[in-house]
């Protein structure tokens, strides 16, 4: 496991390293796969402490968000940084993802 | 023309040479004035077109040699990255995003972003990939949806 995984009210909550690059996105990736597979596929990644990614990290998202919608869920971003939303504008992620300033917003979203 | 020259060798688990393209691009940017968003996105962009190289010209092989030369003047910065692995198909990716939710296609939409000029020549069995932009302006058009980017060109030897 790559990643720091809790649940909050029922929520799975995911937090992503410092950087999500080609080094480590295949290895997030499956990590966010299992944690959809064996939850509900509602998933809340906090952004907090990334600062960068690249398009494998992102890559590594959508695969996320594919695998949470088809079990009905979703997954929502919070705590992103401003180059990150900037890089999520100018790759169009924002149009498919729900991003929210901080993972309470974001938590209190699926209820 | 200052230059920058490094060779790297292929490693799709490393991030050390990560590290040395985001500090020598960053310091690069602004050396050369480019400010804002772009300074921020101009090593990205690097970033992946060598993970380009590292996951499909070499398909992830370890070791491979890699090549990235940068000169610059007042007017343009010239990245140039050589690599011994399989050519590149053509044409290249234009950058413009037609699903946002498909998982590929975002690193060539970052390159076309910083650099509005990409050319790519097969010399003598190593890939030339030649990235421009100009110095001293904005790229007006960040947004590759909306730039007309120069058509890819090659040449076969």
């Amino acid at each position: 496991m790559t990643l720091t995984h809790q649940q909050q009210s029922g929520i799975d909550l995911v937090e992503l390293p410092q950087r999500l690059i080609m080094a480590n996105a295949s290895d997030a990736r499956s990590d966010l796969k299992n944690i959809i597979e064996q939850g509900d596929g509602r998933l809340v990644i906090d952004l907090s402490a990334t600062e960068y990614m690249d398009s494998s990290g992102l890559a590594a998202i959508v695969s996320a968000l594919q695998a949470a919608r088809t079990k009905n869920g979703d997954v929502y971003l919070a705590c992103m940084n401003d180059t990150l939303r900037a890089l999520f504008e100018l790759t169009q992620l924002h149009k498919i993802c729900q991003i929210f300033d901080d993972k309470e917003s974001a938590i209190a979203a699926f209820s | 023309m200052p230059m920058i020259r490094i060779a790297l060798k292929s490693n799709h688990r490393d991030m050390a040479w990560h590290d040395q393209i985001q500090r020598t691009f960053e310091a690069l940017a602004i050396e050369t004035g480019i400010d804002g968003m772009e300074r921020i996105l101009l090593p990205m962009a690097i970033v992946e077109a060598i993970n380009n190289i590292i996951k499909h010209a070499y398909q992830l092989a370890n070791g491979q040699p890699i090549l990235l030369e940068a000169q610059h003047s007042h007017q343009t910065l010239c990245i140039e990255l050589r690599d011994q692995g399989l050519p590149m198909p053509l044409p290249l990716p234009d950058g413009k995003m037609t699903d946002a939710a498909a998982e590929s296609g975002r690193g060539w939409r970052i390159i076309r972003a910083v650099f509005p000029d990409v050319d790519y020549e097969r010399i003598n069995n190593e890939n030339l990939l030649r990235l421009k932009r100009p110095l001293g302006e904005k790229i007006k058009h960040s947004n590759p949806d909306q730039t007309s980017t120069t058509p890819p060109q090659t040449t076969n030897h």
